[in-house]
């Protein structure tokens, strides 16, 4: 059959064609920008919503998805290396820092502000740029359920634990936890430290190594933790479901399929929250409440830092300053979920509050612990530390927590060495 | 073929031998060595990034060589990698049995694989990545989503978590079983078919049935086959990545830790790069282990196949098992055929779902249905990945078609010559 060969292959000629005029860099023929990012779902459409917006560019822009397995974007080096990092560990700014270039001066100011500089500046040259940040001490509850028990969201951490146990009681699991995401639980963690022993928070966040299993506060913070994660009935699906729950199926757990109470869940929680959300209108969120009568609330900070790996072309560089206009993140915001450094109007009635909170001269700021403990903070350390912990209390009763705390310490020692 | 009667050794001749003989001298062609110029290309392709991580496995990292990188393998977590990467070839040797099984069962019931046999193909079309995401779908932990804890709670009351610790390896098993059991049984199924006729039936005027028949005529017939078929399925488990990477949740991803992913790993966390390759070597030593056994099994090639030089007449063909059973091989194979294409059934149902609607409900549900979820894909850069796709894989065909079938004609045909296929 001549004719129908020959429509094939001029058919494959025609699809080999409109491939390389759409993709010409996948041959290297032009190298395009690779952005790499670790979002996923709504984020990375919305990400994709704020590249679109910025215009004609003079070059390709690739958007490399690559999770929580961002770290591989500094492995070895190649060609399919990307040009632009949104890094979302701050804290890891300081251990790539030989890998990466240095920002364009004329933005460089950015990065000074308060906290910002701990982690990008280093002997005066800038290594990163904030482009998106996150207040990670955010509770999204459905207000429907407090009202029923009479309750009233928490404002310190002796209420929380109250109304948990007013909720089990009437038989509303208050907490779904999704341990799927292990950066969930070291949030968890991170705001019960700052919230009861800031300056131990700060000495563990700069010490040049690190021992938090020699840190009494540390201690104190998982036996608080282990209080409130062990009490029977308080973790919606058990440990086991609470294993296999990712960030957004924690979030469906409560506003979806109603069978929790709240959800400790950051500010860019807020499209999924409204997304799934069986009633529009029952929707609310309080802040992480304070550890003890008179102390500051925990804000634990994070946010994703664009950074530049060596070497650089101008088309990262101009790419960078076109997303760093602060008009570029605009799209996203209408999206709802993302916070700008700096600025605290026009949000949503939550993320405002959470917004204020960033800016408040008076609040317990601090960056998330977790990405400035280096190999501690990770997936084989902190990570880890606290699912076994999780494991070992979940649902069991405060008297196992003692043991627990010791078991968790001695796992953490032994990372640390 | 040559048989033997009464002592004596007699050979068939296929054909008449008309004319004088002709003395002369074997022909010696320049044009086949030259296909050797792609197979150099190829060879050079492939071997020197093996080559490369060779010498950064033995290098140490004060530049001297020996074997010191290779102290990672008693890392506990590399153990405990390359011991799941075993069990992943023990899961593709059992996938190879079970496949034959199917094969023989529906050779002998023609009439189980009118739709068993397509069903089974089904699978192989799509990735491992997208088979994982599509068990991770149907083993969902809530009732709401998930196909198997919906119908387990309607059954006994409450589910056990599939996707937690433990249970997560019936997933992944299942999720590589449903991709790949199709091609085995396909395989098997089309030696089995190719089996002559008339070799069938005197075995079976012999009286030689059950086992030893097994022994006797399908096992040595199949040895090609089987040969590709472990190779592939082998290569494929020790190869297992990405299945795990999407099936099992954080927190049990270093239970079920395989020796690529625990590589990968170790390339992102900054670890020195000669205890990565050394990593890399050993993942390589146990694919070309295995290779090896596969690529031995595959030349033990005793019978030729049958060239049909008449045509077959139907009633001498092989005996029709009465119409009862045949009806029966029909129903069963229908079945099976529908419960083998769920899977894929469950996949489409929840695209066709809106975002919101696919993460509350499950893909049986009736509401939010619609194109909304491709919107949402091809506004997160679907397009672009997909034409990418296309034009890595037009380039790669083309690379495989330019390459590889020269090197397969000379390796072919300088078989034939030298009697290298006789080992």
């Amino acid at each position: 059959m001549p004719t129908s060969r020959r429509a094939f292959l001029g058919a494959s000629a025609a699809l080999l064609a409109a491939g390389c005029s759409g993709t010409p860099d996948v041959l290297g023929l032009r190298r395009s920008v690779r952005v790499a990012v670790s979002w996923s779902g709504q984020e990375l459409r919305a990400f994709h919503s704020v590249l679109d917006n910025l215009g004609r560019l003079d070059y390709p822009v690739e958007v490399v998805p690559l999770g929580d397995d961002i770290s591989t974007a500094f492995g070895p080096r190649s060609a399919r290396r990307p040009d632009l990092v949104m890094l979302p560990q701050p804290g890891l700014v300081a251990e790539h820092r030989k890998d990466l270039a240095s920002m364009p001066d004329d933005l460089a100011d950015r990065s000074r502000a308060r906290l910002w500089n701990e982690l990008l500046v280093d002997g005066g040259t800038t290594y990163g740029l904030p482009f998106k940040t996150a207040n990670k001490s955010a509770v999204w509850y459905r207000p429907s359920v407090l009202a029923k028990e009479g309750l009233q969201p928490p404002t310190q951490w002796s209420e929380w634990l109250a109304v948990n146990r007013a909720l089990s009681l009437s038989g509303v699991r208050p907490l779904a936890l999704a341990a799927g995401d292990g950066w969930v639980l070291t949030d968890f963690l991170e705001n019960v430290l700052l919230g009861s022993s800031p300056s131990s928070y700060q000495a563990l966040a700069t010490a040049a190594r690190p021992q938090p299993s020699e840190q009494p506060a540390f201690a104190a913070a998982l036996r608080l933790l282990g209080t409130m994660w062990s009490a029977p009935g308080v973790l919606a699906g058990g440990v086991e479901r609470s294993l296999v729950q990712q960030f957004p199926d924690a979030i469906v757990e409560v506003f979806g399929h109603h069978r929790a109470a709240m959800v400790l869940a950051s500010d860019f929680a807020e499209p999924v929250v409204h997304s799934f959300a069986t009633d529009p209108s029952d929707i609310g969120m309080f802040t992480f409440p304070p550890m003890s009568p008179g102390a500051a609330a925990p804000v634990v900070v994070g946010g994703d830092v664009m950074v530049l790996p060596k070497p650089t072309s101008d088309d990262a560089r101009d790419l960078v300053r076109r997303l760093a206009a602060p008009a570029a993140v605009d799209p996203w915001i209408a999206a709802g979920g993302f916070l700008a450094d700096g600025r605290t109007t026009g949000y949503s009635p939550e993320l405002t509050r959470l917004a204020k909170q960033l800016v408040a001269p008076t609040a317990s700021l601090q960056f998330d612990l977790s990405d400035r403990l280096g190999r501690l903070g990770d997936i084989n350390g902190l990570w880890r530390v606290l699912t076994d912990f999780l494991v070992r209390i979940g649902g069991r009763g405060s008297g196992v927590v003692p043991d627990a705390v010791e078991a968790a310490l001695t796992q953490l020692k032994k990372v640390e060495s | 073929m040559g048989l033997q009667s009464n002592g004596l050794s007699l050979e068939i001749v296929g054909r008449e031998i008309s004319g004088r003989p002709v003395p002369g001298k074997p022909r010696r062609p320049l044009g086949p060595y030259l296909l050797g110029l792609p197979a150099l290309l190829l060879s050079c392709l492939l071997l020197i990034p093996i080559g490369v991580t060779v010498v950064a496995a033995f290098r140490r990292p004060d530049g001297s060589f020996g074997f010191g990188n290779f102290a990672v393998m008693g890392d506990p977590a590399a153990l405990h990698a390359v011991g799941n990467s075993l069990a992943w070839i023990a899961v593709a040797l059992a996938l190879v049995v079970v496949g034959f099984l199917l094969a023989l069962v529906s050779y002998r019931l023609p009439g189980l694989s009118t739709f068993l046999q397509p069903a089974l193909v089904i699978p192989f079309a799509v990735s491992v990545l997208v088979s994982g995401v599509t068990f991770r779908l149907i083993f969902d932990a809530t009732p709401e989503r998930g196909t198997v804890t919906a119908v387990w709670t309607k059954l006994f009351g409450s589910s056990p978590v599939w996707l937690g610790p433990g249970l997560f390896w019936l997933v992944l098993v299942s999720a590589f079983g449903w991709t790949w059991l199709g091609y085995v049984v396909s395989l098997f199924r089309a030696g089995l078919d190719a089996i002559p006729d008339d070799v069938s039936r005197t075995v079976a005027a012999e009286g030689v049935t059950g086992w030893r028949r097994l022994r006797a005529l399908e096992l040595p017939l199949l040895r090609p086959v089987t040969g590709v078929v472990t190779l592939t399925l082998v290569i494929a488990a020790v190869r297992v990545f990405d299945l795990v990477l999407i099936v099992v949740p954080g927190p049990m991803q270093g239970d079920a830790d395989v020796l690529g992913l625990n590589w990968w790993r170790a390339t992102g966390t900054g670890e020195p790069a000669g205890r990565t390759a050394a990593l890399g070597v050993v993942l390589f030593a146990i694919v070309a282990a295995v290779a090896v056994i596969g690529v031995r099994g595959l030349r033990r090639r005793r019978w030729a196949m049958p060239v049909r030089v008449v045509r077959a007449d139907p009633s001498v063909g092989r005996s029709r098992p009465p119409r009862r059973v045949r009806r029966i091989g029909w129903t069963v194979g229908f079945a099976v055929g529908l419960f083998w294409i769920l899977p894929a059934v469950v996949l489409v149902a929840t695209a066709l779902h809106s975002p919101r609607e696919a993460g509350l409900g499950g893909w049986w549900s009736l509401e939010g249905l619609g194109l909304e979820s491709f919107a949402a894909a091809a506004n997160a850069g679907l397009l672009r990945a997909l034409l990418s796709t296309v034009l890595i894989s037009t380039i790669a065909t083309a690379v495989l078609l330019v390459i590889a079938v020269p090197t397969a004609y000379l390796v072919a045909w300088v078989g034939c010559r030298s009697g290298w296929g006789a080992w």
